[in-house]
């Protein structure tokens, strides 16, 4: 696992939505991926 | 500036409807109950804000009609049609909605949902119903009016996320706690195998020293006796068969006891009945059938004056029995005329000399007609002499084919007798035979105890294997126990449980410092659109010169609406009569409209801004109308009343 990759990443994103707009789904997608991309690397 | 409103198969009307509205005006669209009045606010609040996402405006959009409820039909299209469309445009905008009766909306420009929290001053609003039930907690106001409700969506995917993996997290303590457990068995069942290897290395060791080769004797004997058990096997399937034949050839001899019996009693009856022919044809013979034809015609010669006799009785003693019963003392001659005296003493005892002459007569005439009928009955039975020679013949031949039946039953009998006699022989021989076979078996036996010393090293090597596998199986079992905790399920995703423990904390740690920062955010835009919220509030109070109320805020510290009265008194919502209330959710309105939704021209209301009193109501309508002009805005209020149809004024 990236160690603090996950909070950087998605907080850049949630700065990005207050400037730009929010999308719901769309950030729950993009967190569930994340979350998933770490526990699936962790099975190799 | 104006805008057109275009209607089509909405609300009660079928077909085509429009509308036109200015500008810099308060329209004022009057009416009935279902005029169509409200249908016009409606449809201008689908235009502008749809699509409709949070969870709390689709409620709002349910309870003004313009989103249909789960599994209804869209209250904005008329019953009879299956779609209806809205076209608004204004100063160069133009919006198609298209609405399915199904609950689909189509439209051409994105509307924004916050309308109808901002520019709806609607008796059902959620700001009029938390300002009825006193309810003063304002916090989601400024959530849901700025970007704090997003983040707070945001958040609460964050805490749904947190929520799942700390649940596997303590899947995986409950996991390696039993794993734990499972592994310390198994230790255990390892510690209890060691002495049991340690004993059956030295079963084996002794076993081999022993050199079975050098007892010949005791296979020899193990196939004598198995040789042996083979013959006890077949000696017992013989005396089986031996016994069930015995059992049936008794039966079939008590059956043909039986049938000699019956035969005999057969031919004892049927010679007791030819003998009773016999004597009667003896009897029949000896007739003289001429002799009997004359002593009848004697007997009938005999007969006939003794019945003469009789009648000639008969008739004097009619004659005495009448004079007697004529109750006369003397009788005159018919012929003669001579008179003669009756005497009824003589008469009674002639009548009684009479009666027993006719009584004797009777009798012997009784008599001779029997010896009549007996002699005429033995003529009849004469006759029937060859009948009974015939019977008498078909009876003998009955008992000679019964004794040539009685003879071959017996022949029978005595075969079966001897044959039971042979098997009988046969079963005595068959179980000495297995005397002898079981007493040799027992020798055997005997004779091989001398070698159980090489059994016991036999089965106690057997024994401890047993014992051996046993806690094997016990320990495979356990092993299968733990291959089956492989790894649990953390969305979706298989982890291996000891790659999940090292990972599960990091990740949470990572999920709780995101979900700090949007609570930092939210926190800051909370305050941020608190404040401007209150600065609208203000405005619009200034604008409206509201005489009762001081100051009217949501508390930035609690998120609590605060009204204070002239004279700097706070006042708790719930004890605000109703037009206040009213009053206090127009302000809101307006300042909501002003601080979170300027750029959209058009405000619409119902008749609830007309119900203050006529000093504030003229108050919120000059200041509506200041604001129409001043930013070219499209206020559209509906208001019932007793009129035909519906009808628009413009202020």
């Amino acid at each position: 696992m990236k160690k603090n990759s996950l909070a950087k990443q998605i907080i850049e994103s949630i700065q990005e939505d207050i400037k730009k707009g929010f999308d719901t789904n769309r950030f729950k997608v993009t967190l569930a991926s994340m979350i998933k991309e770490i526990l699936g690397e962790s099975q190799e | 500036m104006r805008a057109t409103l275009k209607l089509k198969n909405i609300g009660s009307h079928k077909g085509d409807r429009e509308y036109e509205i200015e500008s810099g005006k308060i329209t004022i669209f009057e009416g009935p109950n279902s005029a169509g009045k409200s249908t016009i606010i409606k449809s201008i609040a689908v235009a502008l804000s749809h699509p409709i996402a949070s969870q709390n405006l689709v409620s709002e959009g349910i309870k003004f009609g313009i989103m249909p409820m789960k599994g209804k039909e869209h209250p904005l299209v008329n019953i009879f049609e299956d779609k209806g469309s809205i076209d608004l445009s204004f100063g160069g905008e133009e919006i198609t909605v298209d609405i399915m009766k199904s609950g689909e909306i189509i439209s051409t420009k994105r509307g924004n949902e916050k309308f109808l929290y901002s520019s709806t001053l609607l008796k059902n609003s959620k700001i009029q119903e938390a300002l009825a039930s006193g309810n003063d907690d304002f916090a989601w106001i400024v959530s849901e009016m700025s970007m704090a409700g997003k983040l707070l969506e945001y958040k609460e995917i964050v805490g749904s996320h947190i929520r799942s993996i700390s649940a596997a997290r303590a899947q995986v303590s409950d996991i390696s706690s039993k794993i734990k457990s499972i592994l310390e068995e198994i230790q255990a069942l390892k510690e209890k195998k060691i002495p049991l290897l340690g004993e059956l290395e030295a079963v084996r060791t002794q076993k081999e020293n022993v050199d079975i080769s050098d007892y010949p004797e005791i296979e020899t004997l193990n196939n004598e006796k198995q040789g042996i058990q083979q013959l006890i096997r077949n000696e017992k399937t013989q005396i089986d068969t031996n016994e069930k034949k015995k059992r049936d050839i008794e039966t079939n001899a008590l059956k043909l006891t039986l049938l000699v019996k019956d035969n005999k009693r057969n031919i004892e009856e049927n010679i007791k009945q030819a003998k009773e022919i016999d004597d009667k044809l003896h009897q029949l013979k000896g007739i003289e059938i001429d002799k009997l034809h004359s002593e009848i015609t004697a007997l009938q010669e005999k007969i006939q004056p003794l019945k003469e006799q009789r009648v000639e009785h008969s008739v004097y003693r009619d004659l005495f029995s009448t004079i007697f019963n004529a109750r006369l003392n003397s009788i005159s001659c018919p012929i003669c005329e001579s008179k003669f005296e009756i005497n009824k003493v003589k008469i009674e005892k002639k009548l009684k000399e009479l009666d027993n002459r006719i009584d004797v007569l009777i009798k012997k005439i009784r008599e001779i007609e029997i010896e009549i009928s007996n002699k005429k009955k033995d003529i009849g039975e004469y006759g029937k002499i060859s009948d009974f020679e015939k019977q008498l013949t078909k009876i003998k031949d009955t008992i000679k084919t019964t004794q040539q039946s009685i003879n071959k039953t017996q022949r029978d009998a005595d075969n079966l007798n001897s044959e039971l006699a042979n098997i009988n022989d046969n079963l005595v021989a068959s179980q000495s035979t297995l005397k002898q076979h079981l007493s040799r078996v027992e020798e055997i036996e005997e004779e091989l105890k001398q070698y159980d010393f090489l059994k016991d090293f036999i089965e106690k090597e057997r024994d401890l294997s047993e014992k051996i596998q046993d806690l094997d199986q016990s320990i495979a079992q356990r092993q299968g126990k733990i291959s089956m905790f492989d790894g649990i399920d953390v969305l979706g995703i298989k982890v291996p449980v000891e790659r999940a423990k090292e990972i599960i904390p990091g990740l949470l740690d990572e999920l709780d410092r995101i979900d700090v920062f949007l609570s930092e955010r939210i926190s800051e835009q909370q305050v941020g659109a608190g404040r401007k919220f209150n600065d609208n509030i203000k405005l619009v109070m200034k604008e409206l010169s509201l005489d009762d109320f001081e100051d009217i805020f949501i508390d930035l510290s609690d998120w609590r609406l605060r009204v204070i009265r002239k004279g700097g008194m706070s006042q708790p919502l719930g004890a605000l009569g109703g037009a206040e209330r009213a009053i206090i959710g127009g302000v809101l309105q307006i300042s909501c409209k002003q601080t979170y939704l300027k750029g959209v021209p058009f405000f619409i209301g119902d008749d609830v801004i007309l119900e203050f009193d006529s000093k504030t109501t003229e108050k919120f309508q000059k200041y509506l109308k200041r604001l129409a002009i001043e930013e070219d805005l499209f206020v559209v209020i509906t208001k019932i009343s007793q009129i035909d149809g519906l009808r628009k004024t413009e202020i």
